[in-house]
């Protein structure tokens, strides 16, 4: 009779502490940790950082003009999003950054929460970029989208994570009086690189 | 013989009991009636509702149900209070553009405006259990345009302005590498296609 009422009490307690244990690690659903990367600040000459939680999310959207179409788009595929984390590096030379920064971040990304929807792979130039692009999703909704773009000499995570709508997302290339950024070129000439937190290059 | 018949006599003959024998066995009698339902009956003692519900419990048939019974009160318990809070936390992240977006917008009533501002239809009307009588409609109207003339009137603190303006360059550039990063490979992607159709 003890024993029974032991074990049962031992269960109800693990029971809670789990869904306790699980409240705050739902939040977090979608998001990958990418704060290691910031060691490679050094070694690079460009470095973008762009990190969008929720509240400042929602301080954006009620600053995006209704009126305007294409800020109007942008606030409609805010709306729901829970943050958006980018880091790019761009480096004097190949080689400046090793495949353990980007095994960290795939690490991550090998859950079975995670799927894998997009690798692509290519020599261009002599640039050996490769691109994926993940998805967690729980059923038809979107929890998180990741996207891994290495070059020869450049490296770049975008975390977003919230119900985002991919085809809204590719339309807004070249909006905003932002530049596209250099990543592959098939032919034309490359386009200056919006100006974030730019370092002197080495000497 | 005659000595054994004697004696015989003696003690099987018939004696007669002293005259106060009668009366000394019925006071026995009634003082043993007295003392005896004092120590027979035992004192009724009021059970409290903790032993009867463990009685209960650990009666055979219903052990095993009560318990499943009560496991399960405790899960659902445990569901509906997480539900709660559950629902607490999406419910601010929800309304918060939504919010923003209704902020100083008048609700769907008849009437006149002041300074010519316009009435948001439809979307906005109230349930008609809330909507206010007609005859304090208009004055009611008029009240939400002033207050919304005034909020316009107000200068917009500039600390805000321009942390709320660099939240959305932040947004915006973010959206665009993300933007751009895709496009790219759906580039490659394409051009792969290209190649192998030739």
């Amino acid at each position: 009779m003890k024993l029974i009422i032991f074990s049962a009490r031992t269960a109800a307690l693990a029971f809670v502490l789990a869904v306790l244990a699980a409240i705050p690690a739902y939040g977090q659903q979608g998001k990958i940790q990418i704060g290691q990367l910031d060691k490679l600040s050094d070694k690079s000459i460009e470095m973008i950082d762009v990190t969008v939680d929720e509240s400042l999310l929602q301080l954006a959207a009620k600053f995006l003009n209704d009126k305007v179409p294409d800020q109007a788009k942008v606030k409609e595929l805010i709306s729901n999003l829970k943050g958006i984390y980018v880091r790019r590096f761009v480096f004097e030379n190949e080689g400046e950054y090793s495949t353990g920064d980007t095994d960290y971040i795939r690490s991550q990304l090998t859950t079975p929460a995670w799927s894998r929807i997009v690798g692509v792979r290519s020599k261009k130039r002599d640039k050996n970029i490769n691109v994926d692009v993940f998805l967690m999703s729980e059923g038809a909704i979107i929890r998180g989208l990741a996207v891994i773009a290495t070059e020869s000499k450049a490296f770049t995570v975008v975390n977003i994570v919230g119900p985002i709508d991919l085809e809204k997302l590719s339309q807004l290339e070249g909006k905003f009086g932002i530049p596209s950024l250099e990543l592959i070129r098939t032919g034309s000439e490359p386009r200056p690189e919006p100006e974030q937190t730019t370092k002197p290059p080495k000497e | 013989m005659s000595r054994i018949d004697d004696e015989l006599r003696l003690i099987y003959g018939r004696k007669e009991p002293s005259p106060d024998f009668t009366g000394r066995v019925m006071q026995q009698i009634a003082a043993r009636q007295t003392v005896a339902p004092q120590t027979v009956a035992p004192p009724v003692s009021k059970k409290s509702l903790w032993q009867t519900l463990r009685e209960t419990v650990e009666m055979p048939p219903f052990r095993p149900k009560l318990r499943l019974a009560a496991a399960g009160l405790a899960a659902c318990l445990l569901v509906a209070l997480f539900a709660g809070q559950y629902a607490r936390r999406e419910a601010p992240a929800a309304g918060g553009p939504e919010v923003a977006a209704q902020a100083g917008s008048p609700s769907g009533t008849t009437g006149k405006a002041d300074g010519g501002e316009e009435i948001i239809p439809a979307g906005n009307v109230r349930p008609a259990a809330t909507t206010p009588p007609r005859a304090t409609a208009r004055k009611h109207a008029h009240n939400i345009a002033r207050s919304n003339k005034r909020v316009r009137e107000e200068p917009i603190d500039e600390k805000a302005l321009a942390e709320g303006n660099a939240a959305k360059e932040k947004v915006m550039l973010a959206l665009q590498i993300a933007s751009s990063t895709l496009n790219e490979a759906q580039r490659i992607v394409q051009g792969d296609s290209r190649r192998g159709d030739r």
